[in-house]
């Protein structure tokens, strides 16, 4: 009976492989990264065939037409012998080569996807035309794209800043760019996901990257705690959101995004359950941006892992986070707008005030950016709450300058931690713009940037979030925010304060940066001012980010 | 029956059942003799005392070879379906059998390579 059944013709999706190359490209990278971990001695036995798939592959796709992601895969299969050759007894040098070039093609594929695939019309400012793809599973369109790009730049930053740091705390695993590669397609399939298995699929894949991640110094106790304490919370809230999703189900009988959207806005459908499902939901997500009343686990988490991931995680999984409640509410749960926007709101509102207050009182500095990165996930929610085109891409563009503003942060707070060992308090900052003017001017630089001050990146994406929230008329939320933003910026000032205006305690090692930490560190930088003295190129990309998949 | 009729009855059972087990309780209470002594408090009136703690950790192997297990046994569930469909196929269906076996030996061989990392990170040997 089953094989009559067989003979009947298949409905079998269509794969539109372009539209998720880099996560393919990165899934791909980060399973032979890992056989080049395990084949220790005989790295090229891993090398060569791995290179010669890919540049088979490669060329297939090259003779179809498919010029860009063809050369992607030549280039990284040239690449992959060559680094084992240049670095021997050097693997966690190829580990690090890799996940960076990596991630370098991921990019280059998403600008492939934005040229070729996404963008419509010939006009001056490229529209994003947004499609769905693998049976409406995944969204091919501006949060999806502008998410891609926050991670990707996330990651691709994250790996120099890192890889100096791993060495001296001498937890340079090779499973670490592994890792780190398979919580960026995560990353990036959360937003896109279009349906309530991938998405909670995608949540999963970035989650379990990131507990290993989180506890990656085994022998230190903090970071044993950061990872247990992120694992059970963070299975909790995967439960309650797989739960509200499970509701939604059964109150709208579908599983799709905007076929969700669509059922809820019927008279037919139950209300009642819906609400639950989203209350449980805003719960789910609300724990992975750390919203206030869900937000309990992350200064401890932030402390305890090691720095550098810690930045990945501030920086990266906010941005994937705030994707998936984006598309969620606005494309799913529009039937429930008067529900969730008043609740969302004062969540939003208490997440700014708690976060900044909180951050007054912290004497780590590690600590306070938790705290701030908490404030920073409520100004991001104004743009949610605002609901219309400008909050969205308001919404997206914050999360990418906060990304940059953060990563540079934790990377001079990596170079004071390398040498002083163990945590960075306030006073250790003291007359370190005397004694190493160039980190403690960064740092200044990024606080500053955290802070919303001009002329740097921060300022304006405070600036489109806030006017977003203008115009949807949520004066009051506005206030708030820029309430709490004067308080937070009370406490940067302060750091930059102790580190120019006091005198340098002499027994203090001098911070140290390697090559790696010094290249990262600046590219954040620069894309600080760039972002804040520019902002042009990329708001228009946010701006045309609003076409979404309904 | 409507839905709350169905639950009306459980919750004449659950109070019920609370009003039983207080009665008990408050007889038993009321009739037996009280007697204590030390001997009653121990974990076990008869039999050998207990020694050591409560305190045993399992051995962390056991979790990886479950762990391991639960993945191919996922797979073999993947398999399946997989396995029905593949013999329909041929060049008129909208994928062909080579793509189908190219596909599920991608998969399979991801998982492999999830093995062989156990493997020689030793997680399959004993001692």
């Amino acid at each position: 009976m089953f094989l009559a059944q067989a003979t009947e013709p298949l409905e079998i999706p269509e794969v539109a492989w372009s539209s998720f190359a880099p996560e393919l490209a990165l899934t791909a990278a980060a399973l032979v990264l890992l056989l080049i971990a395990i084949a220790k001695g005989r790295q090229q036995l891993v090398a060569v065939p791995a290179a010669v798939v890919s540049l088979a592959a490669g060329i297939w796709l090259v003779t179809q037409q498919l010029v860009v992601p063809g050369g992607v895969a030549i280039a990284l299969g040239l690449a992959l012998p060559a680094l084992v050759f240049a670095f021997p007894r050097r693997g966690s040098l190829v580990q690090a080569w890799g996940a960076g070039l990596a991630l370098v093609g991921a990019l280059v594929l998403t600008g492939w996807q934005y040229l070729t695939v996404l963008e419509g019309g010939g006009t001056e400012v490229a529209t994003i035309v947004p499609q769905a793809a693998l049976a409406g599973a995944l969204a091919n369109d501006g949060i999806a794209f502008f998410t891609r790009i926050t991670v990707y730049l996330t990651g691709l930053l994250v790996v120099p800043i890192g890889y100096g740091y791993l060495q001296d705390r001498r937890i340079n695993r090779a499973e670490v760019e592994p890792l780190l590669l398979l919580a960026v397609v995560g990353m990036a399939a959360l937003g896109t996901a279009n349906d309530l298995i991938t998405l909670f699929v995608a949540l999963e894949v970035l989650s379990l990257a990131l507990y290993v991640l989180a506890g990656l110094a085994r022998r230190d106790r903090r970071s044993q705690e950061a990872s247990l304490k992120y694992f059970v919370l963070g299975a909790v809230a995967s439960a309650i959101l797989l739960y509200g999703m499970a509701l939604t189900y059964v109150a709208s009988g579908e599983l799709a995004l905007p076929a969700i959207g669509s059922s809820l806005g019927l008279v037919t459908t139950d209300r009642v359950v819906a609400t639950l499902g989203l209350a449980l939901i805003t719960v789910g997500l609300g724990f992975k941006v750390a919203l206030v009343p869900f937000h309990l686990w992350t200064p401890d988490v932030y402390q305890g892992s090691p720095t550098n991931v810690t930045a990945f995680m501030a920086a990266a999984t906010k941005a994937a986070g705030f994707a998936a409640i984006l598309r969620l509410y606005l494309v799913a749960f529009p039937g429930l707008q008067g529900l969730w926007v008043p609740v969302l709101a004062v969540l939003a509102a208490l997440t700014m005030l708690y976060g900044a207050y909180l951050a007054l009182v912290q004497r780590d500095l590690k600590r306070m950016l938790a705290y701030s990165s908490i404030t920073h996930a409520g100004y991001a929610t104004i743009g949610v709450v605002a609901v219309s085109d400008a909050g969205l891409s308001g919404t997206l563009w914050y999360l990418l300058t906060y990304a940059v503003s953060t990563l540079g942060a934790f990377a001079c707070v990596i170079a004071i931690e390398r040498t002083r060992g163990g945590e960075v308090g306030l006073l250790e900052l003291r007359g370190l713009g005397r004694t190493s003017p160039a980190i403690a001017g960064i740092l200044s630089l990024c606080l500053l940037s955290l802070a919303g001050l001009p002329p740097t990146a921060g300022f304006v994406g405070k600036l489109v979030v806030f006017q977003a929230g203008v115009q949807a008329g949520l004066t009051w939320l506005v206030v708030i925010g820029v309430l709490s933003s004067v308080v937070a910026a009370f406490f940067y000032l302060r750091i930059a304060g102790t580190m120019f205006l006091e005198d340098a305690d002499p027994a203090l090692p001098l911070p140290a940066a390697s090559s790696g930490l010094t290249v990262g560190t600046a590219v954040s930088a620069a894309l600080v001012v760039f972002l804040g003295i520019q902002p042009q190129l990329f708001l228009q990309v946010a701006d045309s980010a609003a076409a979404l998949v309904r | 029956m409507s839905f709350f009729e169905q639950y009306g009855t459980f919750a004449i059972l659950v109070v019920l059942g609370c009003l039983l087990y207080a009665l008990i309780m408050v007889v038993s209470r009321v009739m037996r003799p009280s007697v204590p002594s030390p001997q009653k408090l121990t974990t076990y009136e008869c039999g050998v005392p207990a020694e050591g703690t409560g305190w045993t950790q399992v051995n962390i192997r056991y979790y990886v070879f479950a762990f391991l297990f639960v993945i191919f046994d996922v797979e073999a569930i993947f398999l399946f379906p997989w396995a029905v469909i593949v013999g329909g196929l041929d060049a008129t269906t909208p994928v062909s059998p080579m793509f189908a076996v190219v596909a599920m030996f991608l998969f399979i061989g991801t998982l492999l390579e999830g093995l062989a990392y156990a493997w020689k990170k030793g997680v399959l040997r004993w001692d």
